[in-house]
């Protein structure tokens, strides 16, 4: 049977303790060589005292290629974790044997949280019963070289690999120098991590395209992916086609690039605070409260510019698109909220805007429609399939596919092919860290819940991710009834990504029909399809009609109209009533405010 | 053992030095009758190998011809598992290579081992995922291995040398080459690019090259064909017609081999 070969981790160091020093006349020509042979990562050592290197090597590397790049030393704290994230690095080397078991998980854990990837090196029997601990996501290596004597044995790594799981993806570290030493490997790892004999090679590429095809990698299936960076356990990855690899790969580049870039940061969070209005208010519901016999407390994003939480991440991949020296901005719409909000973002930058909406969703949200011509956009009416928001997802897709040397897709929700739901993940956390914040600084304590309504996803990612590592809060998604990928759906594939979705058995996407235009959707983001299966988060739905009555009551007793999709996040917590200690606290995200829904709430009262 | 099919078709295109015709259908469109009578005509004109889509709700490689034939073959209760079934009936009726179009949730909905089996029972040769790079290829390039299967591999314009590399390592049978960028579609003139983009995959791959997307014209054939390439792949331009007026349309796309 064919299968895949090995991937080949390529290593930058300037000495070795084993070797002495390296000859690197010319680094960057040592790198266009490793891509050249098929390294699938760059490896850099920035210990100085034995290995020579530093942080600014890694910086050099990072500025000459972009193929992932792991980081390799000696680290033992989560500030090593950021500056190895803002160096330029993707992928993190934590040395098992150089810590408590305990403090390892830790170190794993943090860096996983941060968007780095994690190998675990393995030495010893006591190392590898920490195997079954490590969260799926993280690779484990095995290191052929005894750190004791320095010596290095590749049949020391060969007795271990029997004992691993099945579903890890394994690095084997170290000591490779023919290519008959690494086909002893075959189909028993997925990488292997060559330094010292590339480096002394004459030829670093040719060695390197030799090794790689000596080895066969392990099967893979989806379970494998999950130690991928684009994908959340086993959801997410990039179902697209080749055309739209490149211009992809570009925005994941710069996205990586700038999201640390103290100048980017700075410009985004002067247009937070100044043009949107952040912070927003976390506001307490006294009248509910009262009502509810707990402490219900609104994330406001109503109050954002734009009247929903879509600005946070329009105003982000605006300035990315921007950064990237885009000259049109694209978007697909269903409610029209984040159309309205991109066209707002290419009115500001000065770019040309074009929003896709599905026919029906142009009749349906008719407001909305002139707001994104009154900022300048141009609404393209989609007549394809069902005239909705998913066919609209397709159309845009088609035009970047065609148009993406100057246009800038600013997917709305954290769905998608990779990067967007990390990037809409990255831009709408901001709600989940004030809102963290602020309730720790009025109440002394976390939330009991925190609850938001999910179409794609993205406010709910938004306000969970900063209480995801905080295990006893509870968090609760709220889906439409007739939307309800993640309770209803079964995974498929689309729009690039594998996720919880509405499909036939014969793998159509089915179509959701909901009364808030927002939550019409039949997939949802990938995150969230994980989320579900480890069941951080509980997944629930609520009908149109109980929205209809949580969008009333809002309005009567608060004197805020929320938008119909917030309204089932409410809907559901107004279920709560006299179920929860009256010390309970239950945050609420607001996502929206609901002038735009009153033709369509007219229709039903 | 991969199916030997492409390999002696090519063999015997480069020998008759001869551009290969590839016309392509949905499986299903309009119905079933009407799709068999489609790739009869294809047949009959002497088609070097068949490409047949898989339709898909979502297609979002497709433009709107596509797009539509896929939508009306669903709507008159096309499956995969019927599909299948269809293209057991076509290999009944021809000895050329049967390539498969069709996106990533046709083929996880049926179950990846599964489909891969029975295309190959059914008598299919390769199967082209549209939304499939390589980056996600792996769980379907086994199976579709595992059961004889090519998985063919799209290239563009933007391949450079090291995408071509990541790209060579699942592609067998032929590149599928796109003459442009964005969807499936007619268009009035050839992208000018393709003839470079030709020329670089020759010198870079022992691959045979197959150049689809937009060709709708006998010059579109001979360019290509003049620009060294080996197959040429005719979709929308057919698909947008019924079986009726195939023949002669597809009597207007005969090429001369080179001299």
């Amino acid at each position: 049977m064919n299968t895949t070969y090995i991937d080949i981790i390529a290593e930058v160091k300037l000495k070795s303790p084993s070797h002495g020093s390296f000859k690197i006349p010319n680094l960057k020509k040592l790198i266009i060589s490793y891509e050249d042979g098929g390294a699938n990562m760059i490896s850099v050592i920035t210990d100085k005292e034995r290995f020579g290197g530093s942080l600014d090597l890694l910086k050099k590397v990072r500025e000459l290629t972009s193929l992932p790049i792991l980081r390799k030393d000696f680290l033992s704290t989560k500030k090593d974790m950021d500056e190895t994230l803002e160096a330029g690095a993707t992928c993190v080397l934590v040395i098992a044997r150089d810590h408590t078991h305990n403090k390892t998980l830790e170190l794993t854990k943090y860096a996983l949280s941060i968007g780095l990837e994690v190998l675990v090196e393995l030495h010893n029997k006591k190392d590898f019963s920490l195997i079954n601990k490590l969260p799926k996501e993280a690779k484990i290596g095995i290191n052929n070289r005894d750190l004791v004597t320095l010596k290095t044995d590749s049949n020391f790594a060969i007795s271990f690999l029997d004992k691993i799981p099945d579903d890890r993806y394994i690095v084997a570290e170290s000591g490779f120098s023919k290519p008959e030493e690494l086909a002893t490997y075959s189909k028993k790892i997925n990488a292997a991590l060559i330094g010292s004999s590339l480096l002394t090679s004459s030829n670093p590429a040719k060695l390197l395209s030799q090794l790689k095809k000596t080895a066969l990698a392990k099967e893979l299936t989806f379970a494998r992916n999950q130690q991928r960076i684009s994908y959340f356990g086993e959801y997410g990855g990039q179902f697209i086609p080749e055309l739209l690899i490149k211009p992809l790969q570009e925005v994941e580049f710069a996205f990586n690039k700038f999201k640390n870039d103290k100048a980017f940061i700075n410009k985004l969070n002067v247009l937070l605070d100044t043009y949107a209005g952040r912070p927003t208010p976390l506001y307490k519901a006294e009248n509910l409260s009262r009502e509810l016999k707990f402490n219900l407390y609104l994330k406001r994003e109503d109050l954002l510019h734009g009247g929903a939480h879509k600005t946070n991440n329009t105003l982000g991949q605006g300035l990315l698109a921007d950064a990237m020296g885009k000259k049109e901005l694209i978007a697909e719409t269903g409610a029209g909220q984040h159309g309205v909000a991109v066209a707002m973002i290419g009115a500001l930058l000065k770019k040309k805007v074009k929003i896709f909406m599905g026919a029906r969703d142009i009749e349906r949200q008719h407001l909305n429609v002139q707001r994104m011509k009154l900022y300048g956009a141009e609404v393209v009416s989609v007549t394809s399939g069902s005239k909705t928001l998913k066919d609209a997802i397709n159309e845009a897709l088609r035009y970047y596919s065609a148009n993406s040397k100057n246009t800038f897709y600013i997917f709305g929700t954290a769905a998608g092919p990779h990067p967007f739901p990390t990037i809409v993940r990255h831009f709408q956390s901001i709600i989940g860290t004030e809102s963290r914040e602020q309730i720790l600084n009025e109440t002394k304590q976390l939330p009991t819940i925190v609850c938001a309504c999910v179409g794609g996803g993205s406010n709910a990612i938004g306000i969970f991710s900063a209480f995801i590592n905080d295990e006893t809060v509870k968090l609760i998604g709220v889906e439409a009834a007739g939307g309800a990928s993640l309770t209803n759906g079964t995974p498929a594939i689309l729009h690039g990504s594998r996720s919880y979705c509405l499909q036939d058995s014969n793998g159509s996407i089915s179509e959701s029909q909901s009364i808030s235009a927002g939550l019409d959707y039949p997939g949802v983001g990938p995150e969230h399809s994980k989320l579900k299966d480890i069941k951080r988060v509980i997944y629930t739905t609520a009908t149109d009609a109980q929205a209809l009555y949580a969008f009333k009551k809002l309005s009567k007793d608060e004197g805020i109209i929320p938008a119909l999709e917030s309204s089932h996040a409410l809907a559901y917590v107004l279920s709560l009533k006299g179920k929860l200690p009256r010390t309970a606290t239950v945050i609420v995200n607001l996502s929206g405010r609901g002038d735009k829904d009153l033709t369509t709430v007219e229709k039903y009262i | 053992m991969l199916s030997t099919r492409y390999t002696s078709t090519f063999k015997k295109l480069k020998k008759q030095k001869r551009l290969g015709f590839c016309p392509f259908a949905i499986l299903g469109d309009s119905t079933e009758e009407e799709c068999i009578k489609r790739v009869t005509a294809y047949i009959n004109a002497g088609a070097d190998m068949l490409e047949l889509g898989i339709p898909f709700s979502d297609p979002i490689a497709d433009g709107p011809i596509v797009a539509q034939a896929s939508q009306r073959a669903l709507d008159a209760g096309i499956t995969t598992k019927k599909c299948i079934t269809l293209i057991k009936k076509i290999r009944t009726a021809t000895t050329v290579p049967i390539g498969i179009l069709c996106y990533a949730n046709s083929v996880h909905a049926y179950g990846i081992e599964s489909f891969y089996k029975d295309i190959a029972k059914a008598g299919a040769d390769s199967v082209l995922i549209a939304d499939c790079p390589p980056e996600e290829l792996a769980p379907f390039y086994n199976s579709a291995h595992k059961n004889g299967i090519h998985c063919i591999c799209i290239v563009t314009q933007d391949t450079d040398r090291k995408r071509l590399k990541i790209i060579e390592k699942f592609a067998t049978g032929f590149l599928y080459v796109v003459s442009t960028l964005g969807v499936t579609g007619t268009r009035t003139a050839l992208n000018p690019k393709i003839a470079d983009t030709i020329k670089f995959l020759k010198k870079s791959t022992t691959l045979p090259l197959s150049i689809g997307f937009g060709l709708s014209s006998k010059e579109h054939l001979c360019a290509i064909q003049k620009a060294g390439a080996d197959c040429g792949i005719v979709g929308s331009y057919l698909v947008k017609r019924g079986s009726a007026e195939l023949p002669a349309i597809l009597d207007k796309l005969d090429i001369k081999p080179l001299d």
